[in-house]
């Protein structure tokens, strides 16, 4: 629909409205905008490039706006700068593998059931931001503790667990985010349904670590 | 499908933004974005 507009404003000598967008299936977290005071719109569990025109009515008037956060500025139109993310996760988003030659093959480690689905249900997050443009307080703790529970939930992320909650939370505490005040608006906007459970582990890592550390 | 658009327009990160109209005509069975 965007395109759409897009190539009337460029047809009418016009400047075309940025905004981002990729994959556009639901999968990158490049799309955003705040659709009618929603973060990806109305609907549950979709994205903006996923949201069908059929959600409108004829004649209907739509507000389109940026997401909006402290962390987030514009850059232009519709598009906002979410590098934030990207500094959180250099901060600790990752594990540390030998590759020499002796890499352990992941699928030899016994893995708890119930482990790996949260930790596949928390590496569902797509990093698109909309948990921050929807919290009050630009918080960005759903997206942070999908991160960290993703790692500390298997094996190979136990090691360098302790380190990584403290060093992603004092790299988003430095980009500006808010504080949590567990309102749970975050979840439930939440294109990928990622739950509050993450936050509430993520606290209980910090508290553990920062007080063995 | 008609559709009402008002998008939110700002030139630089720093310059003062605003909502600009428009109008949208024959929308279907396409996605938003």
């Amino acid at each position: 629909m965007l395109d759409v507009l897009n190539n009337q404003l460029i047809e009418s000598g016009k400047e075309p409205v940025a905004f981002d967008h990729d994959c556009r299936e639901g999968i990158c977290g490049m799309c955003s905008l705040y659709i009618n005071g929603e973060a990806h719109g109305p609907g549950d569990g979709v994205t903006t490039c996923q949201l069908h025109m059929r959600s409108f009515k004829d004649g209907e008037t739509i507000y389109i706006e940026p997401f909006r956060a402290k962390a987030f500025p514009v850059v232009k139109d519709l598009v906002v700068d979410r590098s934030a993310f990207d500094r959180i996760m250099a901060a600790g988003g990752f594990i540390s593998v030998n590759t020499s030659g002796n890499t352990q093959d992941a699928n030899a480690l016994p893995i708890q059931k119930e482990h790996a689905d949260k930790a596949f249900d928390a590496a569902t997050c797509i990093g698109c931001g909309a948990c921050v443009a929807t919290c009050k307080n630009s918080s960005a703790m759903l997206f942070v503790s999908a991160k960290v529970s993703q790692l500390s939930l298997l094996p190979q992320g136990e090691v360098e667990a302790q380190q990584r909650v403290l060093n992603m939370v004092h790299q988003m505490d430095k980009e500006g985010f808010g504080n949590c005040t567990n309102t749970g608006a975050c979840e439930v906007e939440c294109p990928k349904g990622i739950s509050l459970e993450n936050i509430a582990r993520m606290n209980r890592e910090y508290m553990k670590a920062a007080a063995e550390n | 499908m008609n559709l009402t658009l008002k998008v939110w327009r700002q030139k630089e990160p720093k310059e003062k933004g605003a909502i600009e109209t428009y109008q949208v005509k024959e929308i279907s069975r396409i996605v938003f974005s």
